[in-house]
């Protein structure tokens, strides 16, 4: 068996007692950093980077993975219990995790999150070990039209996330986009947008689009009327999940490592996408679509599962092709490098121990993970005992510095306050802000794969849809958008007929 | 039945037109749309630009229909939106000049001026204890390299 002939080289390689120190260690300051409100995973394994650079390359890439995935479940600690995602993906778990911690059931979301991941790891591990090669071949047969097509679906499905009018969900797509389009063209350096400003040449900053449009506006939400003392209305109860939530989440848990896995090896696909495609396929699958979004274990165990799954099959492209498929791999790269290591398909061939320590390292920094985490649970939901009063300073400022220390930026503060008041609004409005950030992260990638496509068809917009791969993604996109539609055009008949009788 | 036209759906309406009528008018005046075969920097936000225009107009036409509940809707107070969306602006404006501890010290203060019980003891105290925690995790646990007093404290013999 090539597969556990590859594992075993890896295990032998990664679990030695000075790579588990390292991995451990990882993992801890992950998830301290992370668990920061305001400073997301990009931000947490940025910061923590330079601790990595003296040890050797294996060495230093397992201590980033247990950073990595730290850093993941703290961010999702703080979507879960005040509704600041520090990433995309985290959005998702936002939905239903934060839902359950003002219900006072905070310790089974993060439990279950942190056993999702683990399970979605493991399963991960072995399917990357598994389908490395044969994935690889079909990443490789994705061009410019496939991307587009990709990337539609992905915008598309997280309409399917919406709770109320899918044209404003629509809408927030579109906001999404042209938000995205700001700063310099790709192609020609043209500054569009900006204004003369120079901090707009390379766009809105992510991470203060996102603390604007989630944490800024929620602390105002919170602030609206009279206050309540603290961020739960009812009282914690019971910190681990019962039997039934572990039976309602078993399922979500291995249909979302799925989804995660086979979103997570396309480029561009990454993690977010997952965790949202994740979202929508456990809503239409439940028999109580109406609970979600109003604290649904399954909300967060389909997503959080789908999340880590993808953000290791996401190592595939980075390890095998050199793309980096969001930011954390960018940075992962720049560690290869500084180490003296090119990603590119050599990688596999030339450094075996290197390529598969890094897949085993990813199933030791999920195991620490569920060690660290599981006992830890209570003590992350008993911050949400603190009176709100003392919590909305807090969160601004942790919010206010970690911003500062990615870009040394203060523009970016000004970002977070537009971005915060636009939040607001939306929210005052009925739009939602969740498919608005995937859409922004997304649609320079749209554009991108269009202009590349119509250069290489000279303009002729039918290589969309003559290609096999693009056509069936965008006849799977045309599907999910009817799926969406119908009820809402129905529902609408029935709104005419009453007031026609 | 009343004829009055939803508020909120229409301002949702004129939102989306708005923006997507600003990416638009932008994208033709200042940028090169270019052709089919090569198309210019102008080109899709103007696509997206239209396209939003249109669902703008969807929703504004569907808020014809009269509201589902009649019931005013609740904004957060004045006071408390300036002082939460100028806590930010604050710390980008200070934190150079006057360094990471002043400019965390006057954030928290800012802050805690949009709650309903504002007392100066207590702000003073979370100012206090927000400082110490954020140097000792950022400065001292990360080793950032940002002056904790900034250049123009320094001019004082700080």
């Amino acid at each position: 068996m090539e597969l556990l002939s590859n594992l075993a080289l890896g295990m032998e390689a990664a679990v030695t007692p000075a790579n588990l120190m390292y991995c451990f260690l990882g993992a801890v300051l992950g998830t301290l950093i992370g668990v920061l409100p305001g400073i997301g995973p990009t931000a947490t394994v940025a910061m923590l980077l330079p601790l990595t650079f003296t040890l050797d390359p294996l060495a230093s890439l397992i201590m980033l993975a247990g950073i990595y995935y730290g850093a993941q479940y703290g961010g999702s600690t703080t979507a879960i219990l005040i509704n600041v995602p520090g990433e995309a993906s985290a959005a998702v778990t936002a939905l239903d995790g934060h839902q359950m911690a003002r219900q006072g059931r905070a310790g089974p979301a993060l439990a279950i999150a942190a056993i999702g991941s683990f399970i979605a790891g493991t399963l991960a591990t072995f399917l990357v070990a598994l389908m490395a090669k044969p994935l690889t071949a079909v990443a490789l047969e994705f061009g410019p039209p496939e991307y587009f097509a990709l990337v539609t679906l992905g915008l598309i499905s997280s309409v399917a996330l919406a709770h109320g009018s899918i044209v404003k969900a629509l809408a927030a797509i579109a906001i999404g986009i042209l938000f995205g389009t700001v700063g310099a063209d790709l192609y020609t350096g043209a500054p569009r947008f900006t204004f003369g400003v120079i901090e707009l040449t390379n766009g809105f900053d992510f991470v203060a689009m996102a603390i604007g449009l989630f944490g800024i506006a929620e602390i105002l939400r919170n602030l609206e009327g009279t206050q309540a003392t603290s961020l739960v209305a009812k009282k914690i109860s019971g910190l681990m999940p019962t039997r039934a939530d572990l039976k309602a989440s078993i399922s979500p848990i291995f249909r979302g490592s799925l989804i995660g896995s086979a979103i997570g090896i396309l480029p561009g696909g990454g993690a977010a996408l997952a965790s949202f495609l994740a979202y929508s396929v456990e809503k239409k699958l439940s028999d109580q679509p109406e609970r979600f979004g109003r604290g649904a274990i399954e909300g967060v165990a389909g997503p959080e599962s789908a999340n880590n799954a993808g953000a290791q099959t996401s190592f595939i492209p980075m390890l095998t092709l050199g793309i980096p498929t969001n930011p954390i791999m960018a940075l992962m790269i720049g560690v290869m490098m500084i180490q003296g290591i090119i990603p590119g398909p050599s990688v596999a061939v030339e450094q075996p121990t290197l390529f598969w320590g890094v897949i085993a390292s990813m199933w030791v920094g999920n195991m620490m993970l569920l060690v660290l985490n599981l006992p830890l649970v209570g003590l992350w939901a008993r911050l949400l005992l603190v009176p709100y009063s003392m919590m909305f300073p807090a969160i601004l400022v942790f919010s206010a510095v970690g911003l500062y220390t990615i870009n040394s930026n203060s523009f970016d503060l000004y970002t977070v306050s537009m971005f915060g008041l636009l939040g607001y609004v939306l929210y005052k409005l009925d739009f939602e802000p969740a498919p608005l950030l995937l859409a922004f992260v997304l649609g320079p990638m749209l554009e991108d794969s269009l202009r590349r496509s119509l250069m290489l068809s000279q303009g002729d917009p039918s290589i969309l849809f003559t290609r096999p791969i693009s056509a069936t993604l965008l006849a799977a996109t045309l599907l999910i958008l009817a799926v969406a539609v119908l009820p809402f055009v129905r529902k609408k008949r029935e709104v005419i007929f009453e007031e026609e009788a | 039945m009343s004829s009055r036209v939803n508020v909120k759906e229409v301002t949702a309406g004129l939102l989306c037109i708005v923006i997507g009528g600003f990416f638009a008018l932008q994208s033709v005046t200042t940028l090169p749309i270019g052709s089919a075969r090569q198309i210019g920097p102008g080109y899709f936000p103007f696509a997206v630009g239209l396209i939003l225009i249109a669902l703008g107009i969807l929703i504004g036409l569907r808020a014809v229909q009269p509201a589902e509940s009649s019931d005013r809707m609740q904004f957060v107070s004045v006071r408390t939106m300036l002082a939460i969306l100028a806590s930010p602006v604050v710390f980008g404006l200070s934190v150079r000049p006057l360094g990471l501890a002043p400019a965390i010290v006057i954030t928290a203060l800012v802050a805690t001026l949009a709650g309903n019980r504002a007392n100066v003891v207590q702000s003073l105290l979370l100012a206090a204890g927000l400082t110490i925690f954020c140097v000792a995790v950022f400065s001292y646990g990360l080793g950032l390299s940002l002056p904790l007093f900034g250049p123009l404290l320094a001019r004082f013999g700080v």
